[in-house]
């Protein structure tokens, strides 16, 4: 579903973003992508979703080039970033809206997915308000919303669990393994180790702009705790 | 005091720093320098048209009649500028971290006022410095009219910026909060801003010259009764504009909610779904609908008025006919248009959600398109429809209405599109607040300058055209064509070297 080629990306000030990267994610996989701060996760995830351009290699997505036909991976990808900035002056159903007529989604279809995960993750009667008055978790959940609207082929998410109650993170591990189940693939980065250990089946540890471990969860884990393999990395 | 200092040295830093839009410095540095080189540009254009008109009434011994209207058109002009930064209870970005710093509410208050305070003395400056630089030029020097003139000049901001404040606490507390409320409180502001606009035209046509001539002279003699009511009830209203917006920023903000929720049951386009989002985000914003609704409310109140025959007089001292009007009519409609330019700052208020934009399967010449044409749906119906009732009352020329309804509509294209692609050039994603971006950006600014220079060319061209001895047809055809043009060929840069940058951003 995912694949990343020998992906560079240099800012122009010369500081390496990433450098020759190698990452594939097949449908059904949850990938872990863990660093340090400043190690170079969020500019790949950029990359991949098409907010930030880079030097060298591929990024394929579903087989399309995002290089190449930009418009075609984004309509298949959500993007969840890790800070959740919306639109303050729209309410929670505008923008629900407006990101369904976006990607095409039918009003039947619509209406019946945005009230599905809205009353999952308890924000339903919230829609009607104001962004500006929602706290950060309840941003957090409109995007969460907005992305599996779409019933996207990947999920690509930036420390989704971040400012989630601990009902809303649980109901999001339960969604993202319904997801997989049905073939779609995630890939998201986070540093909270011990989620990443529960519920991701492969892992990507990335330091200073390059991959140090990749593959499968229980391999590169083998008898130690992600934190330790993470620390001693 | 130190903390006033620092707040306020903090906020012209970063206003300063706002109007760099790229990171580059070199860029920044250039661009500050065309809006350094533009002001200073339009200031010595104003001195020189001030300076001969003062010339013409430097024998008559009325140079200080003169001085009096240059001030009253700089305090209109100034108060309207002052008026465009009221927020309608809008809480800056930098609010909360300021209040969790151990400053005192009342020292931020200050020091926003007093940047505010030198914003509005910049526009001063511009308006009403160049009469005072023809009258000195055209009387016998004097030291008293010299520090009387000064005084004046740095206590009109306090004035603007008091009653700006004011204003606010009005139009944040006394006016409802449903779910278009910041429509209600923009239209409040504008309502007032006309009101002045009447104000304005009664004292420069009515009122006696002798008791503005009065005014000034007291100005100029330093009168110390006189002086001491302007310096005193200048730093009255300043500090009370201070001391309500002190209150405000204690009060929870309030914002709408309804407990509907309302599912849209057509599908639409990409285009139609990002227009409808613009017009959302526009009429949700009060601070962006006070900045860009009086062109609009302008228009509709011009178009009433002239149905009145305020310009027959001045048609007849001219020798002119009905279509004279035209240029008139013409003139007010491109005067509004370059006052409204929302696309100017479009780019730089989608801020953080600008990865909304990015990472959606949008083409970027669909984002562009969509708030180019917004900022034309704004007005271009508006005047199209003012257009054409005028000419079913007063029966222009084919020709004359052609270019009456063609025109200001161009230049509402160029301006709409112009601004969008200025903002790219120029962007800034990381103001503390919405009117920060609207007022302290250089896309802002270069726009505002901008459009006054094609409309003053474009008046130039037809003063030229008409009073020369080409045929009328050619007079109004050749500027009509080359401002259509000049409007092809900026949507064409906007949809093409616009979308490589909107790329890049």
């Amino acid at each position: 579903m995912l694949k990343i080629k020998n992906f560079t990306k240099i800012y122009a000030n010369g500081k390496v973003g990433a450098k020759d990267l190698n990452i594939e994610v097949a449908p059904g996989d949850i990938c872990a992508f863990i660093g340090p701060n400043g190690s170079g996760k969020t500019t790949t995830i950029r990359c991949i979703v098409g907010t930030l351009d880079f030097n060298e290699g591929e990024i394929l997505i579903d087989n399309i080039s995002v290089k190449q036909d930009p418009l075609a991976c984004k309509k298949i990808t959500a993007y969840i970033p890790d800070n959740p900035d919306i639109y303050n002056t729209l309410t929670g159903i505008e923008y629900l809206n407006f990101v369904a007529a976006v990607y095409n989604i039918s009003p039947a279809d619509r209406d019946a997915r945005i009230k599905l995960y809205a009353e999952k993750w308890n924000l339903y009667q919230d829609l009607g308000a104001m962004i500006k008055s929602y706290s950060h978790g309840m941003r957090q959940k409109l995007v969460l919303i907005s992305a599996f609207m779409r019933n996207p082929k990947l999920l690509v998410l930036d420390e989704p669990f971040v400012g989630l109650d601990p009902q809303a993170s649980f109901i999001l591990k339960e969604v993202m393994n319904d997801f997989v189940k049905n073939g779609g693939a995630i890939f998201y980065s986070t540093h909270v180790l011990e989620v990443a250990e529960k519920i991701c089946n492969k892992v990507v540890i990335i330091k200073n702009g390059t991959i140090i471990k990749s593959g499968a969860m229980k391999d590169i884990k083998a008898d130690k705790s992600l934190e330790e393999v993470f620390l001693n990395a | 005091m130190r903390n006033i200092y620092l707040l306020t040295k903090n906020y012209l830093i970063s206003g300063l720093g706002g109007l760099r839009g790229k990171r580059s410095r070199v860029k920044g540095t250039l661009g500050f320098g065309v809006i350094v080189l533009l002001y200073v540009a339009l200031f010595a254009l104003l001195t020189y048209c001030q300076m001969l008109f003062t010339k013409g009434y430097a024998d008559t011994g009325l140079t200080a009649l003169v001085l009096g209207t240059g001030y009253v058109m700089g305090i209109f002009l100034t108060v309207c500028f002052a008026f465009q930064t009221i927020t309608g209870g809008q809480r800056a970005n930098d609010t909360e971290l300021l209040l969790a710093m151990p400053i005192k509410k009342s020292e931020i208050m200050v020091a926003k006022a007093l940047s505010r305070y030198l914003l509005n003395l910049i526009i001063v400056i511009l308006t009403i410095v160049p009469s005072i630089v023809a009258f000195m030029a055209y009387t016998p020097f004097s030291g008293v009219a010299l520090i009387g003139n000064v005084v004046t000049v740095l206590m009109i901001p306090l004035l603007t910026v008091g009653l700006s404040y004011i204003i606010d606490f009005i139009t944040t507390l006394c006016l409802p909060n449903f779910k278009y409320g910041n429509v209600v409180k923009a239209i409040f502001t504008i309502s007032l801003l006309i009101a002045l606009v009447f104000v304005y035209e009664y004292l420069m046509f009515n009122l006696d010259p002798i008791i503005m001539l009065r005014t000034v002279n007291y100005l100029l003699a330093f009168n110390p009764w006189f002086m001491l009511t302007l310096i005193g009830g200048a730093v009255a209203i300043f500090a009370l504009g201070v001391g309500l917006f002190t209150i405000l920023m204690n009060r929870e903000a309030r914002t709408y909610a309804t407990k509907t929720v309302k599912f849209v049951s057509k599908k639409t386009t990409p285009f139609c779904s990002l227009l409808k989002n613009e017009t959302n985000r526009y009429l949700n914003s009060t601070v962006l609908m006070i900045n860009t609704l009086l062109g609009p409310i302008a228009i509709v109140a011009f178009s009433i008025w002239l149905l009145f025959d305020p310009f027959n007089p001045l048609l007849e001292t001219l020798g002119l006919d009905n279509n004279g009007l035209c240029f008139i009519i013409m003139a007010l409609f491109s005067g509004m248009t370059i006052l409204t330019y929302p696309t100017a700052f479009s780019i730089s208020l989608e801020g953080k959600q600008f990865w909304i934009l990015k990472s959606m399967p949008i083409k970027q010449t669909t984002v562009l398109s969509a708030k180019g044409v917004f900022g034309v749906l704004l007005l271009s119906p508006l005047m199209t429809i003012c257009s054409i009732v005028l000419e079913c009352i007063k029966h222009f020329d084919v020709l004359y209405f052609i270019s009456l309804l063609l025109v200001p509509v161009a230049i509402n294209v160029i301006v709409a599109f112009g601004g969008v692609l200025i903002n790219l050039l120029f962007p800034k994603f990381n103001a503390e607040s919405d009117a920060a971006v609207i007022k302290q950006s250089m896309s802002s600014f270069i726009m505002m300058l901008g459009g006054m220079v094609l409309v003053g060319l474009l008046g130039y061209l037809y003063f030229e055209l008409i009073t020369s001895s080409l045929p009328i047809i050619w007079a109004l055809l050749i500027p009509l064509i080359i401002i259509v043009l000049l409007a092809v060929v900026v949507v064409t840069l906007t949809l093409t070297l616009g979308k490589r940058i909107f790329k890049r951003l």
